[in-house]
């Protein structure tokens, strides 16, 4: 798919500015974060970040006070909001591994200044992803009997609960994905170290880089077990997100019970994770000025990425509908209707339009050009994400096997409020990793700028 | 009388504010420590009555003196031995009993179930039955003597009334009334007969507000005497209901239910079946399970009942001439019911007026019915006449000022009392009044006195049951709040103010003992009350003579006016009159027909709604006369055009929890007009009012799920309604050697009553929501009967479906548990372990039949109710837990160990859970599916039984037997 | 006078430090090393930094050992220590326990990745020899550094540093231990 990138390069975007050295490269890229003088844009990002981020702390309060019976889930409809989002932070967090991990194997040289991003991106969704099944438990305090440890009830997990599944994949997936992004890390902390003027800062980064030289040996060792990760996570977040999918494939319930749901699901994390990184590379540009290292170059190839996903998640879209209307199950056909003619229709249409149509546009090459385009497109595409993991979660239950105990969801203000506060730590934890982390990874993009001046 | 009771009450009086009290408080109930400050006494009291009631229960259990409760020693079949305790008594309803075993855990009355012995019960409770239990703990009870708007006591009353004694004497007892609801109690009417005696002129009263005095105006017309009419439904193979509440209210209904459904098994009766029609204005059980239902206006039955008494000889030829009927239908009925003479039934229900009931008595004369079907016994009721008459007269003498005494016993005449007599004004002009009642009810507050009444689980009193069978009530505990009984009052009227109702009941029917020569009165009575039947105290048959003229002399019918809206009135199927209306079981209990909670509604038919252009949810005003109420409409397929049904019993403003929910219909309620009036306006006000109605949708959308067929298709083919499926599965069976519990559901038999939901909600501690959490969704009925329409939506068919959990073998819900929380065990049982569960919900979502419940907030520890009123034997589950329908394991576990100890296999039959008790008509059958004997075996050999969703593969344990419609060849279905 | 850790040469680009690497091996050195910004693959060659395998082979092995754990402890949770009726499962299920075993051998996969490399590059090392001299730190920004070590047999800091001096070497320095 996109690996065919380099052989069209545009011919105005190079993958980095020809006046970008070895050295400007370090000195710029260390310096956004060993400076003292933080910039004010990044303090008012961060401030609104973590004031919408304390509505969270509230709404959990308030949750853990009174009980679930605060948020809109009922009988039949036991899954609401809190399940919609986690599966949509999780396509977001899948994301940053997609383009991180499937690029580098891939060889897509445009992916080396950006994987830095996608990957503090999936770091940060990931605790926004984790808490949501916590906190929709009944019995929040008790979710660690889902370890497989034995708990005081001496009886373990049940193994075979898709819900298991996807407990040890969240997991997993975290510790992976730091260790993966830590092992990707360590040159360019040795960097800042080097870069570093102020003694606690050289120990600070100094202990983090532990002692990093660069030798041929630490190199050799570093890219082989690197490659061989990305070879890994690649599957890993592929499997990550299916098994979430199986989540809803493993309910017996008509609208979920599907085989697609797997395919379906690692689709929607293609595109809204694209999309999210899209986002935050151009504020990264902008708020950085790393034009000469984040070039139209990226977002042009991250933009067609996107495109791909909308497109393979039309074809999923298009086996969602046969499925039912084809298919003899009642309940199924019954439920689809409902789905998209019924309550939810308004969710469902414009979630078919911001995911599918909507990005269509980006077949011309002007408007995966233009940032303010790129910007609108990718927030639709989350947006449409978040209707569609909404509707999906809520109405087949609605219209389960039973009329006589169909039902209504109406999300509450706690609902809401739980929203808002993930996005809050999402950005706080976003903005955390720009002040401390090298944004870019100065390792990689060096051979590129190596390549780029030999030639 | 309640020592215990009697002293707390006084130390209270006494010490309330006192230091040592307020330590007390805080020790024995510290959650109401803080109510001290900014001393409420009301507010106060309410509030200690939860630990009261502890307080009042823990000196339960066998008495020190010589009255021992007798307990039930002989268990009959079908009732859990065990560490329960089985004490018989009786509840009254509109004055007729019905026998009861209280279930007693550690001395503390839990749970209620029909009494087998007696025939009112057979061993089925209904829903208003089973909730009386929770009635009795109501903390929001009447706890408080007042006279003259001062707390007072007992004590300070008793000298009033007595002094009060001596002035009335001097005047023979003019001016004292006394005003009761229907009373069938033997000893009550011969207190009442010595007051009579002792003064001349006093005067007895009755009012219920769901009086039968057009039918008994009827009958007595007919007979020359007032007669109360048994039905042999085992003999009637041809059943016309006219708005009949034979098997929902009618005095032994419970009974008849039994035998109206044992009649329309055709796997048991050898392809036989009664068939029913049923003709009515707003829809009846009965009508439910009709082979043919006819909706009509009030009007239209009037001369659809004239046309076939004309067509079957009952009545003039040329009344067989009408036309603007569907004829044809009514032909069809009129042919089948004379091809049956003999085995012909037709039945009225209270609401239908005098004419209707003279013309169902002449076609049944006319038909053979007397003496078959329909059998006569002098009157139950020790007082027969109108009643609304008799209040009428009262209230005119109150007006008049004759009356300066007035006791006023249980009944409650300014809520029901009908509107244009104005009971409340008259009430003023009474100087002294004494209510005795078990809440402050709206009487009880407006009277001079007030007295709380004992419940009738904790008082000694005798009723009787329809059939005239006596029971004698013993009290299941001390009264928890202070109560006195009615006997106890009139006690003091007829000057043995220190007798106590033990006594004065032991020694009135030692008296009737000796006359009716019983031999030794010790056997006797323990008989009588250990078993809690009266032997041989079933009314005689009686032999009266119909006469046959009786129509001819029948007022013309109003012609019929279309298009007129006319509002019915009808008794609530929970709320009754309106006494049940604090109990919150009945409050959250699903109406059989709208599945409403907590409120009533104006029902309308789809058409008529269609005409005025109300949806539900509407509130509309309606007038009658000057009189305007506002009422949410329910639109509700089955109604007859034209007509608005308002149920009755809602609306309360004074007693307990029922107070502010529904409106109430009495307003409207003349003496004119008891169960019809012309509404002189309706208008849409605009505004709109949430209903909580559980049902989803009302049709089952193309699911198997209610499978049907009639009688004809049985007969030719018993095998025709079964769908073979396949018995394939990815999994290795288990295999259960020993015991596989499994359950069979008639859905034939179940006519939609409720009784099982509340008995579930009474046996497995399952807590009441609130009408804001059943809006959201999270009722948390175990067991709840679904209903479903088919056919067009003015004259639909209706089909109840009884809904527990179907314990799949394969189930899809312990699958998809991260913890083991719900699991199989070697039974087969469906487990929930509710301590293990963390609330992920998954297996709700993946429950095909939606049977699970959650705790989404404590409801349980919400309620308010006494710890003491809880089953012991189930646990009351916690915030954030799932649960659901258990086959009562307690029970199972109960039988089993008691097996193991004895060393014994367990009988079929043995182990009954809740459900399957209370149904009258046993449309619930559980037991062991490896014994190729037991019962449940049987029924599910039939060819009639299916599972639910089979397509999913999901392998229920609970089952169902098909629909089987007894049609009348001659009428196009389309028509009914 | 402490003891002498080796000679560092500073080369500005990868070219010259490669060419320089080769001199030192034909010229018999052995024990010498590169620092660069980013990986070169023509020192691998010349360096000789140890077996490229030994990492693969040892994630390939704990990746065996995870998968074979991972269905274990699912297997005895169902089948052996509390062996319960499942919805009619059989104890067994293996196709439930894939997941399992998947997520737990990568994740063990990967935690083996990270510390293998650590321990292959002898890391953490807070402190090293080489980060006295002040050049150093330009390894890791656009300078390519090689050092001889002292421990090397043939090892003369004199003939070293001349070598480094007709190699082009921007900077030569001893680096004291």
């Amino acid at each position: 798919m996109t690996t065919t990138l380099p052989t069209e390069l545009p011919a105005d975007a190079p993958i980095v500015a020809p006046d970008v050295t070895l050295a400007s490269l370090s000195d710029e890229v260390s310096e956004r974060i060993l400076t003292n003088r933080t910039p004010r844009w990044w303090w008012v990002g961060f401030g609104l970040s973590f004031t919408l981020f304390m509505v969270l702390p509230i709404a959990m309060a308030w949750l853990f006070i009174n009980g679930i019976g605060v948020w809109g889930v009922n009988i039949p409809v036991a899954w609401g909001l809190a399940l919609a989002e986690y599966v949509w932070w999780i396509a977001l967090a899948s994301g940053g591994t997609i383009v991180s991990a499937l690029f580098f194997l891939t060889g897509s040289p445009w992916r080396s200044a950006t994987n830095r991003i996608a990957e503090s991106m999936l770091l940060s969704a990931i605790p926004c992803a984790g808490l949501m099944p916590i906190m929709h438990l009944g019995r929040p305090g008790l979710f660690y009997w889902l370890f497989p440890y034995s708990s005081v009830m001496g009886v373990w997990p049940q193994v075979r609960s898709p819900l298991w599944w996807d407990f040890i994949c969240i997991i997993c997936y975290m510790l992976m994905s730091m260790m993966y992004y830590y092992a990707g890390l360590i040159p360019d902390l040795a960097t800042v170290r080097d870069a570093a003027k102020s003694r606690i800062k050289k120990i600070f980064y100094g202990i983090l880089a532990l002692g990093w030289r660069g030798s041929v040996r630490e190199w050799q060792n570093q890219r082989t077990v690197y490659a061989i990760m990305s070879a890994i996570m690649a599957p890993m977040v592929i499997s990550v997100h299916s098994v979430v999918g199986l989540d809803f494939a493993g309910g017996l319930t008509p609208g979920w019970h599907d085989t697609q749901f797997p395919p379906y699901f690692f689709f929607g994390a293609v595109i809204s994770g694209t999309a999210l990184i899209i986002m935050l590379t151009i504020l990264v540009r902008w708020g950085y000025s790393l034009q000469n290292v984040l070039t139209e170059y990226h977002l042009n190839a991250m933009a067609k990425v996107m495109l791909v996903g909308s497109l393979m998640l039309a074809y999923a879209y298009v086996w969602e509908a046969f499925g039912p209307i084809y298919g003899s199950d009642v309940a199924d056909k019954t439920e689809f209707m409902h789905r998209v003619f019924g309550f939810t229709s308004p969710a469902f249409w414009s979630e078919k339009t911001l995911t599918v149509l909507v990005p269509q546009l980006l077949w011309i090459p002007f408007v995966r050009r233009n940032q303010a385009l790129l910007l609108a497109i990718s927030t639709g595409v989350i947006v449409g994400m978040w209707q569609e993991r909404f509707v999906f979660t809520t109405s087949a239950t609605e219209h389960n096997y039973i009329p006589s105990y169909w039902g209504v969801y109406f999300p509450t203000v706690w609902d809401w409020a739980t929203l808002a506060g993930t996005i809050g730590l999402f950005l706080t934890l976003f903005f955390l990793f720009l002040r401390f982390i090298p944004i870019v990874s100065i390792a990689e993009v060096r051979e590129i700028v190596h390549k780029e001046n030999g030639k | 009388m309640s020592a215990p009771g009697r002293t707390y009450w006084q130390t209270l009086e006494e010490i309330a504010d006192s230091p040592e009290f307020a330590a007390a408080v805080a020790r024995e109930a510290p959650r109401f420590k803080d109510v001290m400050h900014g001393f409420d006494r009301r507010r106060f009291l309410q509030l200690m009555a939860a630990s009261i009631a502890l307080g009042g229960l823990s000196g339960c259990g066998p008495e020190s003196n010589p009255r021992q409760l007798l307990p039930y020693v002989r268990e009959p079949e079908n009732v859990v031995p065990g560490h329960d305790r089985f004490f018989a008594t009786a509840v009254t309803q509109s004055g007729y009993g019905t026998g009861e075993l209280v279930t007693h855990q550690m001395a503390r009355p839990i749970k209620v179930e029909g009494n087998p012995e007696h025939p009112a019960s057979l061993g089925a409770a209904s829903a208003i039955m089973q909730a009386s239990i929770l009635q009795l703990y109501d903390p929001r009870r009447a706890q408080l003597v007042v006279g003259n708007g001062q707390i007072a006591t007992w004590e300070t009353f008793v000298p009033v009334l007595y002094n009060r004694r001596g002035t009335l004497l001097d005047r023979k007892g003019d001016g004292l009334r006394i005003l009761t609801g229907a009373v069938t109690s033997p000893f009550l009417t011969s207190q009442i007969a010595a007051l009579k005696q002792q003064f001349p002129q006093m005067q007895w009263h009755q009012w219920e507000p769901l009086h039968r005095d057009a039918e008994m105006a009827a009958d007595t017309k007919m007979f020359g005497q007032p007669v109360d009419k048994l039905y042999d439904l085992g003999k009637a193979e041809r059943i016309l209901g006219i708005g009949s509440d034979l098997i929902s209210a009618a005095p032994g209904w419970l009974a008849y239910a039994r035998h109206f459904a044992a009649a329309r098994r055709p796997t048991e009766t050898h392809g036989k079946m009664s068939r029913v029609y049923a003709i009515e204005s707003t829809p009846t059980l009965l009508g439910a399970k009709a082979d043919h239902r006819l909706p009509l206006r009030p009007d239209e039955i009037d001369r659809a009942l004239r046309y076939l008494a004309g067509q079957v000889g009952a009545g003039p030829q040329d009344w067989a001439k009408q036309t603007n009927l569907p004829t044809q239908w009514l032909k069809a009925l009129a042919d089948d019911l004379q091809q049956n003479k003999g085995k012909v039934l037709v039945h009225a229900g209270r609401e239908q007026p005098a004419e209707i009931h003279l013309l169902a008595n002449a076609i049944n004369n006319s038909l053979g019915a007397f003496g078959q079907t329909v059998n006569f016994i002098s009157p139950v009721e020790q007082a027969n006449g109108s009643k609304q008459q008799s209040l009428a007269e009262l209230t005119h003498n109150m007006d008049a000022g004759k009356v300066d005494t007035l006791l006023i016993l249980g009944a409650n005449p300014i809520y029901d009392a009908p509107a244009d007599l104005h009971f409340a004004t008259a009430l003023k002009r009474v100087p002294f009044s004494v209510s005795l009642a078990l809440y402050d009810d709206e009487t009880a507050l407006a009277s001079t006195w007030r007295i709380p009444a004992t419940h009738e689980y904790e008082a000694w009193s005798d009723t009787r049951a329809f059939d005239g069978t006596v029971t004698i009530q013993q009290p299941q505990t001390r009264p928890l709040y202070g109560g006195r009984s009615a006997h106890a009052l009139l006690a003091i009227l007829l000057g043995q103010p220190e007798q106590d109702d033990y006594a004065l009941v032991h020694a009135f029917w030692q008296k009737q003992a000796q006359q009716q020569n019983r031999g030794d009165f010790k056997q006797f009575w323990y008989d009588s009350v250990r078993s809690g039947v009266v032997a041989g105290t079933a009314a005689k048959p009686l032999s009266v003579q119909p006469s046959s003229d009786v129509l001819s002399h029948l007022p013309q019918p109003d012609a019929a006016k279309s298009n007129t809206l006319e509002a019915l009135f009808r008794p609530d199927e929970g709320l009754w009159d309106g006494r049940y209306a604090d109990n919150p079981w009945l409050l959250e209990m699903s109406r059989p027909f709208t599945r409403l909670t907590w409120d009533n509604a104006a029902l309308i038919a789809p058409a008529t709604a269609k005409r005025l252009k109300l949806a539900t949810h509407d509130v509309v005003e309606i007038a009658v006369g000057a009189t305007k109420v506002k009422a949410p409409v329910f639109v509700l397929p089955g109604q007859a055009g034209d007509c608005i049904t308002l149920p009755l019993g809602w609306g309360r403003s004074a007693g307990g929890l029922g107070v502010g929910a529904g409106f109430s219909a009495y307003p409207l309620r003349g003496s004119e007009h008891p169960w019809r009036v012309p509404i002189a306006g309706l208008s849409k006000t605009g505004e709109t009012y949430r209903l909580a109605s559980v049902q989803g949708q009302d049709r089952v959308l193309g699911r198997d799920l209610i499978r049907e067929g009639t009688l004809q298709q049985f007969n030719d083919n018993p095998d025709s309604l079964k769908k073979k499926s396949k018995d394939e599965s990815l999994y290795p069976p288990y295999d259960y050697p020993d015991r596989a519990w499994a359950m069979a559901i008639d859905l034939n038999s179940c006519i939609g009553c409720q009784a099982c939901t509340i008995a579930c909600q009474a046996e497995n501690n399952v807590p009441i929501v609130g009408k804001d959490q059943v809006l959201d969704q999270r009722i948390m009925h175990w067991l709840r009967i679904d209903r479903y329409y088919s056919g067009p939506a003015d004259t639909p068919d209706v089909a109840f479906e009884p809904m527990p959990c179907m314990h799949c073998e394969d189930a899809p819900c312990e699958v998809v548990c991260p913890v083991h929380a719900t699991v199989h065990d070697h039974e087969g049982l469906n487990l929930m372990v509710y301590n293990r569960c963390v609330g992920t919900r998954f297996c709700s979502n993946n429950c095909p039949y939606k049977v699970r419940r959650f705790n989404f907030f404590a409801y349980a520890s919400r309620n308010d109710r006494p710890d003491a009123s809880w089953n012991p034997e189930v646990t009351v589950r916690e915030r954030g837990v799932m649960e659901k329908c258990t086959y009562c394991i307690q029970r199972i576990r109960t039988t089993q160990i008691a097996a193991n100890r004895d060393n014994r296999p367990i009988k079929d039959g043995e182990i009954v859970t809740a459900c399957q008790q209370s149904c009258p008509t046993q449309a619930i059958i559980f037991g062991d599916k490896n014994d190729r004997e037991s019962a449940v075996v049987k029924r599910k050999d039939t060819p009639l039984d299916y599972v639910l969703l089979d397509e999913l593969n999901t392998k229920p344990r609970t089952s169902y037997s098909a629909l089987i419609h007894n049609r009348n060849p001659a009428i196009k279905n389309e028509q009914a | 006078m402490t003891t002498l850790y080796g000679v560092l040469a500073v080369f500005d680009t990868p070219e010259a430090a490669t060419k320089a690497a080769v001199y030192l091996r034909e010229s018999g050195f052995r024990r010498f090393e590169a620092y660069t910004p980013f990986p070169v693959e023509p020192l691998n060659r010349v360096v000789r930094p140890g077996p490229k395998w030994f990492l693969p082979i040892l994630m390939f092995v704990v990746s065996v050992l995870g998968a074979g754990y991972g269905y274990f402890i699912q297997y005895w949770d169902e089948a052996l220590n509390y062996p319960i009726n499942v919805g009619g499962r059989p104890h067994n299920s293996w196709p439930a326990f894939m997941v399992g075993t998947f997520e737990f051998m990568l994740l063990v996969t990967i935690a083996a990745g990270l510390f293998g490399m650590l321990a292959a590059s002898s890391l953490p090392k807070l402190y090293h020899p080489l980060f006295t001299s002040r050049f150093f730190e330009r390894a890791s920004r656009d300078r390519f550094i090689l050092c001889v070590k002292a421990s090397d047999p043939i090892f003369d800091s004199k003939d070293v540093e001349e070598a480094f001096g007709q190699l082009g070497a921007e900077h030569i320095e001893e680096i004291r231990a």
